[in-house]
């Protein structure tokens, strides 16, 4: 890791980590349990904030060609592939798993399949993902799947 | 008496049992979200229909298929089926990159049959001494054995410790979201009242191993890699190579035990010691995570050593040291046998029977598993571009089967978009998962013991178990500051 990266990323770590330690010693009140169920979160984020603060001396004290470069880099592929993960765990209740799924296979393979597309392929490995599953999943294992909008 | 017991387990109805029960195990630990632990709740009402010993041969045999089958996908997909296979995908993942899918999977194997086979030996002849040593572990000890267990997060810290305890802290602190548990108060919920019932290990691992990972190989150029290479003869290793693991396998299989003998800390912290003694006493710990058969070998025979481990306590006090024998003793107690002390008097044919079973049920497991290893290793000649979304599907179904409710797939993709951010920031995931398994059990028994004492935690350092172990961590920390200081003198040595 670079050491921008570095020092970019220890701050975010000591900024997270500070606001997680106030929001906990604000909740430390008097009690009669024998340890207040916020006292180990507190103790927790007060070591994390101390190692991050301690990350970013390094990091200021790093050589500036020291690590690799562009780790913080977001290829266009991973971002696409998180979005629509995102996407089919946001409408897997509303829409149902089968169609969600369906048409999540669909896109995924769309974003990382390179060359020539196989058309019929993708189509059939998205109906045995969603269809067949779903039905394998509810008949053999008991696990009902959530239905959406379709019924069945 | 105890030959009845071991000839009743021949029959060949219970037979059957004991091998479906294992098929059936291995397939569910082998697919991400599912665990020995769903197959054993799913099959108990069978079980009930049945005679005492097919009923117990069928989920023994699907305890130990459920836990040794999770170290397929571990090594094939690097995502691990069961949460006590998490370390065998530190060094099976790279194995099968590397073309040693086959070597990986054929050791992943044998030396779970090994685990597996030496637990059963302590079962039968250790049974009860080992368990009235056991029930003298109070808190205090409980606290000293999590503190050294800690340590395991220095020695996997990799290159840099401080990105190591970050790491740890992190998986700590995720650990801490839903109830306390002591006094009951919600905490950390972000605004989710969903997250009362915290993070499930499933989902955690789910998140970490195959949304992250996903979405990370998602824009590198190993999507591009239509056909893995590997080579599969035998069992995939050599004479040699198993001579050089049999002291790997002696402790792994001892601390797979011991783990399992005490309730509570489960196959997950045997799995993560034993990897991390195996790093520590290797003559290449640089070369861990790479993808090393010692890696390999040092989880898989520790999670399953564990199994023979924690049916100790549930036979001989009537304890369930995790939730595999907890299921076993509510079957018992169906079928009119309660575990505990008296067991080897009153049912003294049905012990030698369940020790039987369970011995089989890990030679049934070998065989199954190592006659369908080039079944297995196919999974890598499927196009990642057809194999990502799949496991996608695969991973949120399993996420929401878990618990039963769809939050737990959106907390499946936060966890996971939370660990790609880790690791863009150079944090590693081994430490963060010793962080989340072990941060509730310290905070757990530390409460314990200080009630229990009424805040006199000296007795931490007078209690001779508990300073024993408070020793070692404190050994163990020191070796592995020695061993980075030397290894650091040797490179500049090496440089100048």
């Amino acid at each position: 890791m670079g050491r921008k990266d570095r020092i970019l990323s220890s701050l975010v770590v000591v900024a997270a980590a500070t606001a997680g330690l106030v929001f906990c010693l604000k909740q430390i009140k008097p009690t009669q349990l024998p340890v207040h169920p916020y006292t180990f979160p507190a103790i927790i984020l007060g070591l994390m904030d101390a190692l991050g603060v301690i990350r970013l001396v390094q990091g200021f004290l790093m050589r500036s060609e020291g690590g690799a470069r562009n780790s913080l880099r977001l290829p266009w592929k991973s971002l696409a592939t998180a979005v629509l993960i995102g996407l089919f765990a946001w409408a897997i209740k509303p829409v149902g798993y089968v169609i969600s799924s369906f048409v999540y296979i669909i896109a995924q393979m769309l974003v990382l399949w390179e060359g020539k597309k196989r058309w019929a392929l993708m189509f059939a490995i998205a109906f045995c993902g969603s269809v067949v599953i779903y039905f394998l999943f509810r008949n053999v294992f008991n696990v009902m799947l959530p239905q959406g909008v379709l019924k069945i | 008496m105890a030959l009845d017991g071991l000839l009743s387990v021949f029959s060949p109805v219970v037979l059957f049992w004991n091998l479906f029960g294992t098929f059936v195990g291995i397939i569910f630990g082998a697919i991400p979200g599912l665990s020995a632990v769903m197959a054993m709740v799913l099959f108990m009402p069978i079980s009930f229909g049945l005679d005492v010993t097919s009923a117990i041969s069928l989920l023994l045999g699907l305890y130990v298929g459920g836990i040794s089958g999770g170290m397929i996908s571990a090594i094939l997909l690097k995502i691990p089926g069961t949460p006590s296979s998490m370390t065998t995908v530190f060094d099976g993942g790279p194995m099968a990159e590397n073309g040693e899918a086959g070597k990986a999977l054929g050791a992943g194997v044998f030396f779970s049959f090994l685990g597996g086979l030496a637990s059963a030996v302590f079962l039968v002849f250790l049974a009860q001494p080992l368990a009235r040593i056991a029930i003298h572990f109070g808190p205090f000890e409980y606290c000293s054995i999590t503190i050294m267990s800690l340590t395991i997060i220095a020695s996997l810290a990799g290159k840099s410790m401080i990105d190591g305890l970050i790491s740890g802290c992190i998986g700590i602190l995720i650990s801490f979201i839903g109830t306390a548990p002591i006094g009951g108060q919600m905490r950390l919920l972000l605004g989710q009242r969903k997250l009362m019932s915290g993070v499930s290990t499933v989902a955690l691992l789910l998140g970490m191993f195959a949304i992250a990972e996903i979405v990370s190989a998602s824009g590198t150029g190993e999507i591009k890699a239509e056909k893995a290479k590997y080579t599969l003869r035998g069992l995939g290793f050599s004479f040699k190579e198993f001579v050089s693991q049999i002291k790997n396998t002696v402790m792994s299989s001892l601390i797979g035990i011991v783990i399992g003998i005490l309730p509570g800390l489960g196959g997950n912290t045997s799995s993560l010691l034993a990897y991390s003694v195996a790093k520590e006493t290797s003559s290449y710990p640089e070369k861990f995570g790479t993808g090393v058969l010692d890696g390999v070998v040092a989880s898989e025979t520790a999670n399953n050593a564990n199994t023979g481990g924690a049916m100790i306590p549930m036979l001989a006090l009537g304890i369930p040291g995790n939730t595999p024998t907890a299921l076993l003793i509510a079957a018992l107690t169906v079928q009119g046998v309660n575990c505990g002390p008296l067991v080897f008097e009153k049912h003294g044919t049905l012990v030698y029977a369940i020790f039987a079973a369970f011995t089989l049920a890990n030679i049934f497991m070998f065989f199954l598993e190592w006659r369908s290893l080039k079944l297995f290793v196919r999974v890598l000649d499927v196009p990642k571009y057809i194999l990502y979304p799949v496991i996608i599907c695969m991973c949120f179904i399993g996420a929401f089967s878990n618990r039963n409710r769809v939050f737990e797939v959106g907390l499946v993709f936060v966890i996971g978009m939370l660990t790609w951010v880790m690791k863009k920031f150079g944090l590693q995931l081994a430490p963060c998962i010793i962080g989340f398994i072990l941060g509730p059990m310290i905070e757990r028994n530390f409460a314990y013991a200080y009630s229990q004492s009424e805040g006199d935690m000296w007795q931490l350092v007078t209690r001779p178990i508990s300073c024993a172990f408070l020793a070692l961590a404190v050994l163990m920390v020191a070796y592995v500051i020695y061993k980075k200081v030397r290894r650091e003198k040797n490179v500049l040595a090496d440089d100048g």
